[in-house]
């Protein structure tokens, strides 16, 4: 299944140094919303655009002609107050039935309930972990890293 | 379920931004037919095209998938051919700030809705002795009594509910419109423009949003001499220095007018939030200080070096983009979990991390709340 990512969720793996073994994983998606959020951040805006062209990430958009999608994302933007990057993720993942991943709790309750699949960082780092693509002592420091980086939130 | 039109706001928001299909469709890379279909419903837009759309047209990507009708309406008074491209782009700005005040009442529960007292003046009146007369009037009604008005920004959020953006417009001759949704109403300041002006511009400003509601100003230096602007100038000036409020000023500050130097003029200037080419112009045409004074005082002073010197505030000083009101509003939203931190980012147009920063800096200012004990015995 296609999980569509947050904007947080790669930022916090950059931080963890653990953004190439990420992008490893197969099915991960971001919007031109999340992409635009994440120029703020110069390095990891290149990595995700090497990312994008060597398509080990693939970009959904809400389809301005699907009513559907647009109503959804005008919804989750204007009645639940969301970000642009996850009023966008989170309209193209309940439409088309995707993973939602992101650590909003607000954004995770309001598209679960709608029966949408929700994931978190930690569900993504134990998916590394499980593969092998991070031995335990990384998937340790990782999560402590990220940890810290929502303490100092 | 709104009614979705996508083509139809591509069309409004090229509109506003007065472009033709042929200018727009070329900045898209498109044939004008392609993007007439598109505007028509004929073809369908693709993702992609809609966020180069939102990119060229200066509109969020909700904007196209808003329900139709809910867009603010501009009247331009000043004909099209004077409108440059970034006095467009600003109108376009505060069109959009019309939308988020919307959106902001609607998370916050907060109501904005300004208390402007509209005025009616003859056509045939003189438009100097009409604005003066109406700033007299407007200063009585706002109870500003005899004091001086440093902040007009502040001064007409507090009491009049009207809110001012700042926007950035360099090399333009745009400074600033008035914008009115039918329900709330906002004004754009052009902040490449210094204090002192940008004090005047808020005045003027202010002068036409309370003669002609309903619609959106362009203020143009290419048509200075019209009525309204002659009325609008006349009641800036009257507004923010009238006689009265500077004969009291120069009197509690022991000024001798025949002696005035010129740091006597800056501290006046900065008590009124005024340059001081305004402030010396003001005094010269009350009479109360000699015009070849006023001719050496221009010569002998540096106003800019001079103030930061004596310790006044710089007319350059800083006019944050945001009002207070909406910061406000925007804080509420995101303390009533109505809106999401980077729903709250993209208001205060920050960083999440500096979003959050602001966040907690204001819940330090505000009081905690009000607990009250229920007496016992008492159905609460």
């Amino acid at each position: 299944m296609v999980r569509m990512l947050d904007t947080m969720i790669l930022r916090y793996f950059e931080r963890a140094g653990l953004l190439d073994v990420l992008l490893g994983l197969p099915d991960l998606a971001i919007t031109t919303s999340v992409r635009r959020e994440l120029r703020r951040w110069d390095v990891l805006s290149a990595r995700v655009d090497t990312a994008v062209q060597n398509q080990e990430l693939a970009v959904y958009d809400v389809d301005p002609g699907n009513e559907t999608e647009g109503t959804l994302y005008f919804f989750y933007r204007e009645r639940d107050g969301f970000g642009d990057g996850e009023a966008t993720s989170m309209a193209v993942a309940h439409n088309r039935g995707f993973g939602f991943v992101s650590h909003d709790l607000a954004a995770a309750a309001k598209i679960r309930e709608l029966g949408v699949n929700v994931l978190d960082w930690p569900d993504l780092l134990a998916e590394l972990r499980d593969a092998g693509g991070v031995t335990p002592s990384q998937y340790a420091e990782a999560a402590h890293r990220i940890r810290g980086m929502l303490r100092g939130r | 379920m709104p009614d979705i039109d996508v083509g139809r706001k591509v069309s409004e928001a090229r509109a506003h931004l007065g472009l033709t299909q042929a200018e727009l469709s070329a900045r898209l890379g498109v044939a004008r037919s392609t993007l007439a279909e598109m505007e028509m419903g004929r073809r369908r837009i693709t993702a992609d095209e809609l966020y180069r759309l939102a990119e060229l047209l200066r509109r969020p990507l909700q904007y196209f998938f808003s329900p139709l009708g809910v867009a603010t309406l501009f009247a331009f008074r000043t004909a099209k051919e004077e409108l440059d491209e970034p006095a467009r782009e600003a109108l376009v700005h505060l069109d959009n700030r019309l939308s988020e005040m919307r959106s902001l009442e609607r998370f916050s529960g907060t109501i904005i809705r300004s208390r402007l007292h509209p005025y009616s003046v003859d056509k045939q009146a003189n438009p100097t002795i009409a604005g003066r007369n109406v700033a007299r009037m407007e200063r009585v009604r706002l109870a500003l009594g005899s004091s001086p008005v440093p902040n007009l920004r502040d001064t007409l959020e507090q009491r009049t509910g009207l809110l001012a953006f700042g926007y950035y417009v360099p090399a333009s001759g745009f400074s600033g419109a008035f914008g009115c949704d039918g329900e709330r109403a906002a004004l754009l300041i052009n902040v490449a423009h210094v204090r002192g002006r940008t004090n005047f511009t808020l005045a003027h400003e202010y002068a036409h949003s309370i003669i002609g509601q309903g619609d959106v100003h362009v203020e143009l230096r290419a048509s200075p001499d019209s009525a309204e602007e002659r009325f609008a100038d006349s009641f800036a000036a009257n507004f923010l220095m009238p006689l009265d409020v500077i004969e009291e000023a120069i009197e509690y500050a022991a000024i001798d007018p025949i002696r005035i130097s010129s740091d006597q003029v800056l501290m006046l200037a900065s008590q009124f939030g005024a340059s001081f080419e305004a402030m010396l112009g003001r005094l010269e045409h009350f009479g109360i200080v000699e015009r070849n004074l006023g001719r050496d005082l221009r010569k002998e002073t540096k106003p800019l070096a001079r103030s930061r010197q004596l310790g006044l505030s710089d007319p350059r000083a800083e006019f944050p983009a945001l009002p207070m009101t909406y910061q406000q509003m925007a804080f509420l939203s995101f303390r009533n979990e109505s809106i999401s931190l980077s729903r709250l980012a993209e208001f205060l147009d920050l960083e999440m991390d500096e979003a959050y920063a602001r966040y907690v800096a204001w819940t330090a200012t505000m009081a905690p709340p009000k607990t009250t004990e229920v007496p016992s015995g008492t159905n609460a």
